[in-house]
Formats: structure tokens, C-alpha cells, sequence
């Protein structure tokens, strides 16, 4: 009998938390925000294109001591911003735009547990960015591949195998910054506020830590989000503005930190608060 | 328009938003003594310095945190459907729009020049005589790059008001004035030779410099940019979006 019925309450349970995850993804498909930032996210391999198009344009009609010394960045790792951005943003807006319409009210009465909506909004932002990171990624990659070919002194022909470690791992950060973007906005509740904030860690501070003197400007450059997947893939930062300081298992528990954190402290603010 | 004006300043002035922003800007000013503080005490082992001075470095703490200013003037009002009063009460959009432009532009212009100076000041106080790399040169010099940095970001905080008249939406505007301040430099800087320069030189942040005639960033030539050109350049950016965001507030309803 007490097996039974703590059966049919696990049973009960499983079902609640699917519903739940069911709810909030209705609610990201249904808004038109949600595939305005999912199609920006994806045109990013097409500015990518566009980009390497252009660079091959000129590398061709360049005379050939210019072609020498013609060089490229890998696109995919320098667009991945856009996509690290627009995910972000859909982090945000999953909680703060409840908190814009009163939804919020409505979905809690719902659920009144906190936990499980929270957990609910991650599992679908996290799967999104963890779908959208690695597809922008590779899809960059292959057709810059296929675009640039051996030109700008063969940037573009090491070995697949070779520059896997670097594309998975950028790919990875992608749902990092969807998981940022939501702790943000359950933190602050506002939408510009939590964009603001995503921003300034993003942009603002690397680029204040970039100007504080050594040994500074390395060791906080070191924890600075952008240049996590370079330190976990140990590969060669000295020209960027981050540091490198970091193992590669430490560099991955700083990026899951970043994570994880703003989530954890905005559930125990969202279990205290009154919505 | 005295009415216009007033309504705006009321609405600007009553919020918590704008408070936030104002202060968040003006961190910049504890940042900047921490930063001398610092720079001063490696003087001390070192001789002299090169640092950046701190109303640079921080920068994009006041651009970032202003132009907020700018893009809630307008989304928090679709938001919360007062735009719809707004409207009603004046009807002419293009008096509700110079209005806007007007108020945030006049709170950024003063907010970003307060907290640039006091921090120049500040710091320069604290930096005294020693050798830092930024404080020796003489008020006269760095003052045009000062009124630069400063009325930069008004015009960021009016391409955010622009931004905000189009898309209607908080975070849509913000993240539309984040590629221009922080994404498109960026880029632009991974293009080949020559092209990097030239569309450096175009873009927001970096025509600061160009205005007092240093180079557009570092690491890169010299700007192609006369004067005049450059603050076309940074007037148009502000110019446009107000234009763009006109266009759509007369064409579409509320």
C-alpha cells in the first residue's frame, strides 16, 4: 500500500515537472521575441559567410606580397558573440518579461513551488543555446571552410579533428550565457536592468580589466567569460584581451559558475521574495 | 512645446530607472580614485607608468549605463501603455519625439560631463606629480577629448531613444545599441587590410578619439576621417535613428 501510493505521488511528481516544462515552453515558442532572437542567432552564419566572401574577394584581387601577409581570424570564434548575446537575452526575457505582463503571478499561482519553474525555464532556455551554439558554430565554420578554402595562408585547412575541441567548447558557451541571462533577470526583475548587467560582464568590464596595469589586467582577465573556452581548449590567448592563466578544468568551472551562480542566487531570491 | 518639454521632464525625473543609471554612472568616479590610488602605488616601484586615464578606461561603464536612459524614455512607455495617454495628450509625434530627444539628451549631456570632469578631477588631484602617464599633460589638451567622451554619450543615449521609437521594446532597443558600441568595432577590426582602418574609423566608439585627433584605436592607422567628417560621422548616427524611429511612430499606431 505505502509503495503503492509513493509510486503513484513519484508518478504524480514526474508529471507536475513535465507540465511545468511543457508550460514554459509554450510560452518561449509562442512570443514572436523568442524567434526574432533564434533567427538572429542562426543569420550570424550568414553574416559569417558574407564576411568570409568579402575577405576572399580582396584577398584575390590583393598583389601577392599583400597576399602573404594577408591574415584572417576564424570567423565562427569571433561571431560567436551573436549568438552568445541573443541567447542571453532570451535568458532574460523568459522571467522578466512575466514580471513586465503580471504573468508571473499567474504562473506562480500555478506552481507555487519556485524550484520547479525555475528549473523548468533553464532546461528550455539551456536546451535552446545548447542547440543554437554548436549549429551556428559548425554551420559558420564549414561554409567559411568551404568559402576561404586554402587563402589567407591555409587559416582554414588544419584538420577538422584539430579545431573540434575549440568549435565544441565555444559552441558550449552559448547555453552558458542563456543560463547567465536568466539568473540575471530573476535577480533584478527588469529587462533592461538584466541586459545591462549581461552586457557590462560581456563587454564593459573585460574591456576596463583590459587597461588595469599587469598583474591585474592578466589574472582578472583570466576569470573574464569571453576568454573561458580558449583557456579550457589551452589554446593561444597572448593577443586577445584576456588572460590566460587558468587550467583547463579550471576554466570550465568558472564558466559553469557563471552559469550556475546568478541562477542559485535568483532561486533563493525568488523563494524569498513576494512576486 | 514648453508643456511637451515639462511632461517629458516629469516622466524622466519620476522613475527609479533613471536614478540607477545616473548612479551606476557615476561609479565611475570611485572606480577612477581606486584606479590613481592604484597606478599611484606602482609608481612607487617602477619610477613612472603608463596608464590609460580613468575617464577613458571606464568609458563604457557611463556609454552603456546612459544610453539606458534614452531607450526607457520611450519602451517603458509601450510598456506600460502610457504611450497611449502620451499620445493623446500630444498628438503632434513630432513634438513628443524632439521632446524625448530633448529631455534625455540634455539629462545624459549633463550627467555624462559631471561624472567625466569630477572624475578627470579627481583623479588628477590624486595623481598629484607623480609620473602616470595621463596626467601630464595640461587641462587645455585633454579638455576636447573630455567634451568627446562626454557628448558621446548623448548621442549613444538619442541612437538608443531612436532605437527604442522602432522596435518599441526594452530589451530589443538595448540590444540593438549593444552591437553598435561593442559589436561592430569588434568586427571591424577582424576585417583584411586596408579595410579594418577605414571601417574603424567609421564606427561609434572610436570616432572619441578621431574628434581630438588621435587615432581611431589603438593598433590601427591613421584616420581618413577629416574633422568635420567626424562629427558628421557621430551627429548622423544620433540623426538616423531619431529619423528612422519619426518615421515609424507617424506611420504606425500606438
Amino acid at each position: 500500500m505505502t509503495s503503492f501510493t509513493s509510486r503513484s505521488r513519484n508518478l504524480r511528481a514526474r508529471e507536475a515537472s513535465t507540465n511545468v516544462l511543457a508550460s514554459e515552453w509554450l510560452k518561449v515558442r509562442s512570443v514572436r521575441s523568442s524567434h526574432l532572437i533564434l533567427a538572429l542567432s542562426l543569420g550570424t552564419i550568414l553574416l559569417g559567410v558574407g564576411l568570409a566572401w568579402m575577405a576572399a574577394g580582396m584577398y584575390d584581387s590583393a598583389p601577392p606580397d599583400q597576399r602573404s601577409r594577408a591574415s584572417l581570424a576564424e570567423l565562427e570564434k569571433v561571431l560567436v558573440i551573436v549568438p552568445q548575446l541573443c541567447l542571453g537575452v532570451l535568458g532574460v526575457l523568459t522571467i522578466t518579461s512575466e514580471y513586465v505582463t503580471g504573468m508571473i503571478r499567474a504562473s506562480l499561482a500555478v506552481v507555487p513551488r519556485r524550484w520547479p519553474v525555475l528549473t523548468a525555464k533553464a532546461t528550455v532556455v539551456g536546451a535552446l543555446g545548447l542547440m543554437m551554439g554548436p549549429t551556428v558554430e559548425f554551420g559558420t565554420y564549414f561554409l567559411c571552410r568551404w568559402v576561404i578554402d586554402d587563402r589567407f595562408a591555409g587559416v582554414y585547412t588544419t584538420p577538422l579533428v584539430d579545431r573540434l575541441p575549440t568549435l565544441i567548447t565555444t559552441g558550449l558557451s552559448v547555453p552558458v550565457f542563456a543560463l547567465l541571462g536568466l539568473g540575471l533577470g530573476v535577480i533584478l526583475r527588469s529587462t533592461a536592468g538584466a541586459i545591462t548587467i549581461l552586457v557590462g560582464l560581456v563587454y564593459v568590464i573585460p574591456m576596463i580589466v583590459g587597461n588595469l596595469p599587469e598583474p591585474w589586467s592578466e589574472r582578472l582577465g583570466s576569470v573574464m567569460i569571453g576568454g573561458l573556452p580558449g583557456q579550457i581548449t589551452g589554446d593561444d590567448l597572448t593577443h586577445s584581451v584576456y588572460g590566460s592563466l587558468l587550467p583547463p578544468t579550471a576554466a570550465a568551472v568558472v564558466l559553469a559558475t557563471y552559469a550556475l551562480l546568478p541562477i542559485v542566487a535568483g532561486a533563493w531570491l525568488l523563494c524569498r521574495r513576494d512576486v | 512645446m514648453r508643456a511637451v518639454l515639462s511632461s517629458e521632464w516629469l516622466k524622466l525625473r519620476s522613475v527609479t530607472p533613471t536614478y540607477h543609471a545616473i548612479g551606476i554612472a557615476a561609479l565611475m568616479v570611485a572606480l577612477g580614485v581606486v584606479w590613481t590610488f592604484y597606478v599611484s602605488g606602482l609608481t612607487a616601484e617602477r619610477g613612472s607608468v603608463q596608464a590609460a586615464a580613468p575617464e577613458q578606461a571606464f568609458l563604457p561603464l557611463i556609454q552603456i549605463s546612459l544610453v539606458v536612459i534614452g531607450v526607457l524614455a520611450i519602451t517603458s512607455e509601450h510598456t506600460t501603455g502610457m504611450i497611449r495617454s502620451g499620445l493623446t495628450a500630444v498628438s503632434r509625434r513630432g513634438a513628443l519625439l524632439l521632446a524625448k530627444a530633448g529631455v534625455a539628451g540634455a539629462v545624459t549631456f549633463v550627467a555624462a560631463h559631471v561624472v567625466i570632469l569630477i572624475t578627470y578631477v579627481v583623479s588628477w588631484l590624486i595623481a598629484d606629480d607623480r609620473p602616470l602617464g595621463f596626467n601630464e599633460t595640461v587641462f587645455s589638451h585633454d579638455l576636447p577629448i573630455l567634451l568627446a567622451s562626454g557628448s558621446s554619450v548623448t548621442v549613444l543615449a538619442l541612437v538608443g531613444l531612436g532605437l527604442g521609437f522602432v522596435t518599441r521594446s526594452t530589451a530589443g532597443s538595448i540590444v540593438s545599441v549593444v552591437p553598435v558600441l561593442f559589436v561592430l568595432p569588434t568586427i571591424a577590426a577582424y576585417l583584411p587590410a586596408p579595410w579594418h582602418t577605414r571601417v574603424t574609423a567609421l564606427m561609434l566608439p572610436n570616432l572619441v578619439p578621431q574628434i581630438a585627433g588621435q587615432r581611431p584605436s589603438r593598433g590601427f592607422g591613421d584616420s581618413f576621417l577629416p574633422p568635420w567628417g567626424v562629427s558628421a560621422m557621430r551627429q548622423g548616427y544620433a540623426v538616423i535613428a531619431l529619423a528612422v524611429g519619426f518615421h515609424m511612430l507617424r506611420r504606425r499606431d500606438a
